[in-house]
């Protein structure tokens, strides 16, 4: 019978706040582990919620001047 | 084609409408769908709380993993609220990455707190380490709240729908508050924390003094 390790819990990570701001910034791997986390605990209709077609909106509403303006 | 398509400029904060249908998809649909992913995010939250108990896992690693669940639960919220990923604008990502952060510095202390033995590693740090991976719901009234247009909802009204709840949200229970009253908590802000389970309903006050209602509960 295999014998069962434990892991020593060890210190806390105690990162300092200015690394935990740049560490909460949102780069796309998150966004395709958050996809991918949904996927796999929503059900279908919650899968394809987020999965919604994208709106094309007026460049106007962007606020950015047509070029030549 | 996609099943949905987000409509920004219906309901208070825009809409999903089913493209077989044609109609839209309720609010309380979007919100069943947002605590079937939650729940499903409180056992992981747990499962790790487990690992610390049963010491399978070291304390760094465990918050490592604990930070992703945490950006994991506020992205899809913010990106169910505001029509999927394919219409989420930089300010919803700047919503949700300021609710990571909070919620980074609260872990960061509950991980100090483990490791100075202030924190049991019994049920109580089940139900401390689920209380981040619920707090998606706040983030996704806020969400909402945030994209309210001009001529949109006047008024909120709390709606309670777990049978035990806490006395705030007995005593907020379908009163009516004007939007950023200070004396109205959302969802997640009460006694109950994060695991509030009421919902909100959005109002506009008429010209005769009733209210309409814009999107309900």
């Amino acid at each position: 019978m295999k014998r069962k390790t434990t892991v020593a819990h060890g210190p806390a990570l105690n990162t300092p706040d200015n690394e935990l701001d740049l560490l909460a910034l949102i780069t796309p791997e998150d966004v395709a582990d958050a996809q991918a986390a949904a996927r796999q605990r929503m059900t279908a209709r919650g899968a394809a919620l987020l999965d919604a077609a994208r709106v094309e909106r007026p460049p106007e509403e962007d606020g950015a001047l047509p070029l030549g303006a | 084609m996609a099943r949905y398509r987000w409509e920004p400029d219906a309901g208070v904060s825009g809409r999903y409408r089913d493209t077989r249908t044609g109609r839209f998809v309720s609010p309380v649909v979007v919100r069943r769908e947002l605590d079937a992913y939650i729940d499903a995010s409180d056992d992981a939250a747990r499962a790790l709380a487990g690992m610390l108990r049963r010491h399978e896992i070291s304390l760094a690693d465990a918050e490592i993993l604990f930070r992703r669940e945490i950006k994991r639960v506020h992205l899809n919220s913010v990106a169910l609220a505001r029509g999927g990923w394919a219409n989420l604008t930089p300010a919803d990502y700047g919503l949700a990455g300021q609710r990571i952060r909070y919620n980074y510095g609260k872990a960061k202390a509950m991980f100090l707190q483990i490791a100075e033995g202030k924190q049991r590693l019994d049920g109580t740090l089940d139900q401390r380490m689920s209380l981040y991976t619920s707090a998606g719901r706040n983030t996704f009234y806020r969400s909402k709240h945030a994209q309210f247009k001009a001529g949109g909802p006047t008024h909120v009204r709390s709606i309670r729908h777990a049978r035990d709840s806490c006395l705030e949200c007995v005593s907020l229970d379908r009163k009516v508050f004007a939007i950023n009253d200070p004396t109205y908590k959302m969802p997640g802000q009460r006694l109950c924390l994060t695991r509030c389970r009421c919902s909100e309903e959005y109002l506009r006050l008429g010209d005769e003094g009733d209210y309409l209602v814009l999107e309900a509960a």
